[in-house]
């Protein structure tokens, strides 16, 4: 951790919250990334960012620089992520029941994201590609996605994720197993490979 | 059954843990000698390379979309509006406050013991009788006896000679 860093979180420790802005703009980026990663919505993803730092703020005591504070926020962030997904899906499960067309609008949303302009340079065959996969990732549940996530991107040991979301080695070796899997057979049913 | 598991002996396992970098260097020679012979695993592992290179390109993007402007200033905003303060204390999850209250149990029985032992030495007293010309240590209690008699106590500790109440004679010698 840098000596700067470690001075800015004391002070916010010994309560000075104005320098809290700094350590925001240093990581706002990487949380939201992991969050629209493992939430795969962007509004969503925005609204988790500030409550994961205003969770952090309320928590900011506890931390005790055993890990770098991007690791603790990481930490923060995944099972906001977590937390948030579980209560949302059982307010989208009410709403898909009242409304069966909803489901219909989800699907359109995962294959066809809103802030997709990067595609523009694609063949159609990569189109296909990153619509299978944007599917199929959007298709595991948190669970399987936030593990991806994690051995994927953030190239964490699979005893760190275990530590992270409280689970054992070998919970996450199965997911990590079965979210491959599962968007492999997409991939191959799709015959886009 | 998985495609691949049906047209190969190796396992699903092995080839995530190639993927991962985690399989062993003998077993990491021996799958890249059947990869140049297997188009079944050969496909798996791309499909693998694939979802890693495609999560990492939209973690990628979403970093550099310039997006979430102004946070800084909504969260501390709502921490003065909420008035949100920091936890003032490092309360431990449940199972380190389990875990201390063990250490408090642990702390607290060792200084009764230690207490105890300190009572023990500090009130038994070596003693003479001079009645009966008897010797030997007994149990001393200043502020209630029942069987009292008046004795000449060596106090053990410090050797001083003083006259006190015994309750107990502990182990008496001959004269």
């Amino acid at each position: 951790m840098e000596p700067k860093e470690k001075e800015q979180i004391l002070a916010i420790q010994k309560g000075e919250p104005s320098l809290y802005s700094e350590l925001i703009s240093a990581h706002k980026n990487r949380i939201f990334g992991t969050l629209l990663s493992v939430l795969r919505n962007t509004q969503d993803a925005e609204d988790l960012t500030q409550e994961v730092f205003l969770k952090a703020y309320r928590n900011i005591t506890r931390f005790e620089f055993k890990s770098s504070f991007y690791t603790w926020l990481y930490r923060i962030a995944i099972n906001s992520a977590i937390d948030f997904q579980r209560k949302h899906k059982k307010m989208l499960k009410v709403s898909i029941d009242e409304n069966k067309g909803g489901l219909d609008v989800l699907m359109k949303e995962a294959v066809n994201p809103k802030d997709s302009h990067y595609l523009l340079g694609f063949t159609p065959e990569q189109h296909e590609l990153h619509a299978v996969l944007t599917a199929s990732i959007q298709e595991l549940d948190i669970d399987h996605r936030s593990i991806l996530q994690m051995r994927e991107v953030e190239e964490l040991s699979y005893a760190e994720i275990a530590k992270i979301l409280g689970i054992k080695v070998g919970t996450v070796m199965s997911r990590l197993f079965h979210a491959r899997k599962k968007v492999r057979e997409k991939l191959r049913q799709s015959e886009v490979l | 059954m998985n495609q691949h598991l049906k047209n190969c002996s190796w396992s699903e396992d092995a080839l995530q843990q190639y993927h991962d970098k985690l399989l062993e260097k003998e077993s990491v020679k021996a799958f890249e000698t059947h990869l140049s012979i297997c188009p079944s695993c050969c496909e798996s592992l791309k499909s693998l390379k694939i979802l890693k290179e495609f999560l990492y390109e939209e973690m990628r993007r979403a970093v550099e979309t310039p997006s979430l402007k102004g946070l800084e200033d909504r969260v501390l905003s709502q921490i003065q509006e909420e008035k949100i303060i920091p936890f003032p204390t490092i309360i431990k999850p449940q199972a380190l406050r389990f875990l201390n209250f063990s250490k408090g149990i642990a702390a607290a029985a060792i200084f009764l013991i230690a207490l105890g032992g300190y009572w023990h030495f500090h009130n038994n007293s070596s003693f003479f009788m001079a009645s009966t010309g008897k010797q030997g240590l007994c149990e001393v209690d200043y502020f209630y006896s029942q069987t009292q008699e008046d004795v000449v106590c060596y106090n053990v500790n410090n050797d001083t000679e003083s006259s006190l109440t015994v309750i107990w004679v502990l182990d008496e010698m001959a004269p």
